[in-house]
């Protein structure tokens, strides 16, 4: 069992405590934490998602768009 | 004090409505809450049993140079609740003539010296309210409400993010293939701009209305009510760890 915060698990379950999975395993073990890895069945899911909707498939390669951070407050909410 | 602006990405997203089942679970959990309607329509007090031709409100107030909490609603102990207010229907009319000229939101910077503060304040924000230096920088957390469709979608592509926005997915089907090919494709695209929780499509919510009662209060076994509570709990769960 680990310590690791995850809203979704707290809020399911009222506890801070949640079995390892694979994924929080390596994140720990790895400096910083930080990594970069890629989520295969989401990657399917979407290309099945764009290939049935025209409109999806048109937009989904436009970039989502950030204002500048010289207009925005330096606060992260 | 935590300040959360509430914002459809375009008009008929359940704003409102979602606003007041916020506003109720949070209450629910033991939390104060103040509640401002910032929309011209005024119509957050009827999901509170405020009646329709009562003309209290900080726009009605500024209008008679009241200070903008001079009218306040408290709904219950804990839960309070501000309308926009006006004389009436001609009110309103004039409003939208004078959209050139809209009402000075300023002084929300004075929300943060209210006392006894409130644990939360949730804000209904007019949808074609551009984002300003009035009122963005108050707060602490900017929901995007979008309804689960592809107009939304085609919206949210063009959307400008501002780095407290985050995405309030609403309406969402899961009966319907292009409701949950929508949410794979936001989850992949839009990732941590996405807030986790998303509220179900459910009827209750425009019936909750014309009881004049939160969803969460007229059928709180219904769908919206138990996501509406779940969202709630994610708002404290990040409040605790920012704070």
């Amino acid at each position: 069992m680990i310590k690791h915060p995850d809203p979704l698990f707290e809020l399911h379950t009222g506890s801070t405590v949640r079995p390892a999975d694979d994924l929080v395993s390596l994140k720990q073990h790895l400096p910083g934490g930080k990594f970069r890895y890629v989520d295969i069945a989401s990657q399917q899911s979407r290309t099945q998602a764009l290939s049935r909707w025209p409109l999806l498939a048109e937009l989904a390669n436009i970039p989502v768009q950030m204002a500048p951070k010289s207009v925005q407050e330096s606060d992260k909410p | 004090m935590k300040i959360v602006g509430f914002q459809g990405i375009r008009g008929g997203t359940g704003t409102t409505s979602m606003v007041s089942m916020v506003a109720d679970a949070l209450y629910t959990n033991g939390q104060s809450v103040l509640m401002i309607d910032l929309s011209p329509s005024d119509m957050l007090k009827l999901h509170f049993n405020v009646p329709y031709l009562d003309q209290a409100g900080w726009a009605y107030a500024s209008a008679l140079v009241e200070p903008w909490h001079a009218h306040a609603y408290e709904i219950a102990q804990g839960l309070t609740l501000i309308p926009y207010g006006r004389k009436g229907v001609e009110d309103h009319y004039r409003e939208l003539a004078r959209s050139h000229d809209p009402v000075s939101l300023s002084w929300l910077s004075q929300l943060r010296q209210v006392t006894p503060a409130p644990d939360w304040v949730l804000l209904d924000l007019p949808h074609t309210l551009p984002v300003s230096d009035d009122w963005y920088p108050v707060l602490d957390l900017h929901l995007l409400v979008t309804s689960v469709d592809v107009a939304c979608h085609t919206l949210l592509t063009q959307y400008l993010f501002q780095n407290k926005t985050r995405i309030l997915a609403n309406m969402q089907d899961p009966s319907r293939l292009l409701s949950n090919d929508l949410i794979v494709e936001w989850e992949m695209r839009f990732q941590d701009l996405l807030t986790p929780m998303m509220i179900q499509r459910d009827e209750s919510v425009h019936e909750a209305l014309a009881l004049k009662t939160p969803v969460t209060k007229a059928f709180p076994g219904s769908k919206a009510s138990l996501d509406a509570h779940s969202l709630a709990s994610w708002l404290q769960i990040r409040n605790r760890r920012s704070s």
